[in-house]
């Protein structure tokens, strides 16, 4: 799988705050990318960088083989954590205006408007000012003003926030299918539920320093704490042993830790053997949400 | 460049299809027609006709000229005073005043006494005053055995002839006719940095407080999008001071077929007053109208308006990124900008006064007043060499205000709830 953008050594100054601190990273193509960190982590810097709002202060950035320098804002969708449009503005002249700014010819524009607002359900919305929807409706224009002009990436800044469940469904829905189009999707958040469901790759960024990257399955492995769960038809008989240590355990399940990592089958058995019918048995993986907490706590620490 | 241009479109047809924009434009001449024409129309509202009755003991007037809504009647002089006193006003329908002109001596007219319900106005007063001084001077004139003619030959009308000499070639001057020229220009274009320059900083404020910005400089570079929107906004005001000048040229036609021959009435009313020698002012204004060069006005008009415009445009739009959501600090932002257009407003109005002066030189020279100082100064004669030096300075100037502008802008329509400190505004200027 070929690298649509590769970070070699990114670092952004602003007077008294290191926003980017010697970030390197790269975001393979065709894939939905979590960017991660919590609130000034520099998340928004990095992707102003990417669509090209400042300059590094050093360190490349290449977008599909090119220097980010000579890439074409066309490329690129964007939308911004805080999302607005021109209220006065009626909604398909706003997306055909926007769209053209892309790139687009007029009459382009004014195909994927209408082709947008067909497929959310919002086709009546076009001569309506924006100002005169609500506040879902708007960020529904907002989402079509941002892939109109079908980019290859896109940067989404906390999409869902201020959509109701339908309609976060619904948008999700689209970044699915744009994905299997062979969109490359960034996704800016700090809700690690959404990205858990979403994303197949993450970067992980605090206080400007890159602290952890890569697939989610694989940092899933790496962070395992080899906990297990078991559940039994009764409560279970077990004895103080070598293999493990129970971490909690309520009524016929329990929760356990492996002392030693590859010692599964030699659990199973010792279990078996002191005459136990097991129901139910995995291995419980740690939510991105810890992880996240737990190198941020660590980060603080150093 | 292309992209440009569609912020500039956009600016231009957003804003020109407003309905304010449209009303504002229809109705700006008829406004300001309104206000011009205003004083006529209520002075002769105002105006009503009055009747006078006279008493005249003295037996040296015999009529008095009837103007001005004043009606002169001399029929009861028979009667006497203290019984026309008591009825004047249930006579023949009801004079409004009665004039007492008692037995009095062509050289020494004491005693004239004027009874009235209402109190006569100022203007009626000083009138019967001037009217009853003319026949006296007549009578006394006559008298003396003196030729009017005469007289006023004794005190011939002395008129200085001003020329202006700049080198070899010697030109007619008129210092009146100049100022007007000079003042007007200089206030258009004060109302223009004013009206505009706001529209370009609220234009600011409005992408970024609507959070817009962002998405918009993602496709486009914020230096494009401020010039965008500083030309739209530029053409704006140009298409509103054109349609106001087509309109203002139909609306002259139009009063002049309807209110033409009043008009020329009123003027003649006037010139009968003013006499001969207001009639002679004119046509020397006229003909000195014809030694001032109205297309170089027009032209030097047009490049000051074009790059003060620009000069102050890009500081607004600089002030407007600054601001942001915060409605309230809008002015106090401002200030430091509109107090160069006030002191440049101010300068402008002294130097008219006194066109040659040092003040007057280095106002027209540097490029914050010099959009309004030069404009107001050229119709009084300002050396070719002035000229040049001004406007290359000023478009210097407003290249120069535009990046710095364009640097703080960039940095500054991404800033929310932060107080950005004066300091920190230098730094922007070497961000990459």
């Amino acid at each position: 799988m070929n690298d649509i953008m590769k970070f070699s050594s990114v670092s952004k100054r602003f007077s008294d705050v290191q926003a980017l601190d010697n970030i390197s990273f790269t975001i393979p193509d065709n894939t939905i990318f979590g960017l991660l960190g919590p609130n000034g982590a520099g998340k928004t810097t990095l992707i102003r960088i990417i669509t090209k709002i400042f300059a590094a202060d050093s360190g490349e950035i290449t977008f599909d083989g090119q220097n980010i320098k000579e890439q074409q804002y066309a490329n690129i969708g964007y939308m911004p954590e805080e999302k607005g449009m021109y209220k006065k503005m009626k909604v398909g002249e706003q997306l055909i205006y926007l769209g053209q700014l892309k790139g687009l010819s007029k009459l382009k524009a004014k195909e994927q408007s209408e082709f947008w607002l067909h497929k959310l359900g919002a086709a009546d919305w076009w001569n309506k000012k924006l100002e005169d929807l609500s506040k879902g409706m708007q960020q529904k224009a907002q989402f079509i003003a941002t892939v109109i002009h079908q980019p290859k990436l896109l940067i989404l800044d906390e999409p869902f926030s201020g959509l109701d469940p339908v309609n976060a469904e619904l948008i999700k829905n689209e970044i699915y299918q744009l994905h299997q189009q062979g969109t490359t999707i960034i996704f800016s958040t700090h809700r690690m539920e959404q990205v858990e469901e979403i994303c197949n790759t993450i970067a992980l960024i605090n206080k400007g320093k890159l602290i952890l990257n890569g697939n989610v399955a694989a940092i899933k492995q790496t962070h395992k704490e080899h906990l297990f769960k078991v559940a039994f038809n009764e409560v279970p008989i077990i004895d103080e042993n070598q293999l493990f240590e129970i971490v909690t355990s309520s009524g016929n399940t329990i929760e356990l830790k492996l002392k030693q990592p590859q010692s599964n089958n030699e659990l199973l058995q010792y279990l078996i053997s002191k005459g136990n019918t097991i129901t139910a048995y995995y291995e419980i993986l740690p939510t991105l949400n810890n992880i996240f907490i737990n190198l941020v706590n660590k980060a603080q620490h150093e | 460049m292309n992209k440009t241009f569609l912020i500039i479109q956009r600016e231009y047809i957003t804003r020109v299809r407003k309905k304010s924009f449209i009303l504002f434009t229809l109705l700006g001449p008829v406004f300001f027609l309104l206000i011009s024409i205003l004083p006529i129309i209520i002075a002769s509202a105002n105006k009503s006709n009055q009747k006078i009755l006279v008493k005249d003991e003295s037996g040296l007037f015999t009529a008095l000229p009837d103007t001005a809504g004043l009606y002169f009647n001399f029929k009861y002089n028979g009667l006497s005073i203290e019984q026309l006193k008591g009825n004047y006003s249930s006579m023949d329908g009801g004079y409004d005043a009665l004039l007492y002109i008692p037995e009095i001596k062509p050289d020494a007219p004491y005693g004239i006494e004027i009874f009235s319900e209402a109190q006569i106005s100022l203007t009626t007063r000083i009138y019967l005053e001037n009217i009853i001084a003319d026949k006296l001077e007549t009578i006394n004139l006559e008298n003396q055995n003196i030729d009017k003619q005469v007289l006023l030959k004794l005190r011939p009308k002395v008129k200085i002839d001003d020329k202006v000499t700049s080198g070899e070639s010697q030109k007619e001057g008129d210092a009146v006719l100049a100022s007007v020229f000079g003042y007007g220009m200089g206030f258009i274009i004060y109302i223009i940095l004013l009206i505009y320059g706001t529209m370009v900083m609220r234009g600011v404020m409005e992408e970024k407080s609507s959070r817009i910005i962002e998405v918009i400089i993602s496709s486009v570079k914020p230096f494009q999008l401020m010039m965008g929107k500083i030309i739209g906004i530029g053409l704006v005001g140009i298409t509103q001071f054109m349609a106001w000048g087509f309109l203002v040229a139909i609306l002259n036609v139009i009063i002049g077929a309807i209110f033409g021959t009043q008009l020329a009435a009123l003027q003649q009313s006037t010139a009968a007053v003013g006499g001969e020698a207001e009639l002679s002012v004119i046509a020397q204004t006229l003909e000195s109208l014809s030694a001032h060069p109205i297309g170089f006005y027009l032209i030097m008009f047009l490049v000051y308006f074009i790059g003060g415009y620009f000069l102050y445009a890009a500081l607004f739009a600089a002030i407007g990124s600054l601001v942001g959501d915060e409605e309230t600090d809008v002015q106090m932002f401002a200030l430091p900008v509109t107090m160069l257009i006030l002191v440049s407003i101010f300068i402008m109005m002294a130097v008219v006064q006194q066109p040659h002066t040092p003040l007057a030189f280095w106002a027209s020279i540097i490029p914050f007043s010099s959009p309004i100082v030069m404009p107001a100064l050229i119709p009084f004669g300002v050396p070719a060499w002035q000229i040049a030096l001004s406007v290359v300075c000023l478009f210097a100037g407003f290249i120069f205000t535009t990046l710095l502008a364009g640097k703080i802008y960039r940095t500054g329509i991404l800033m929310y709830g932060k107080k950005i400190k004066v300091s920190e505004l230098f730094k922007w200027l070497f961000y990459k």
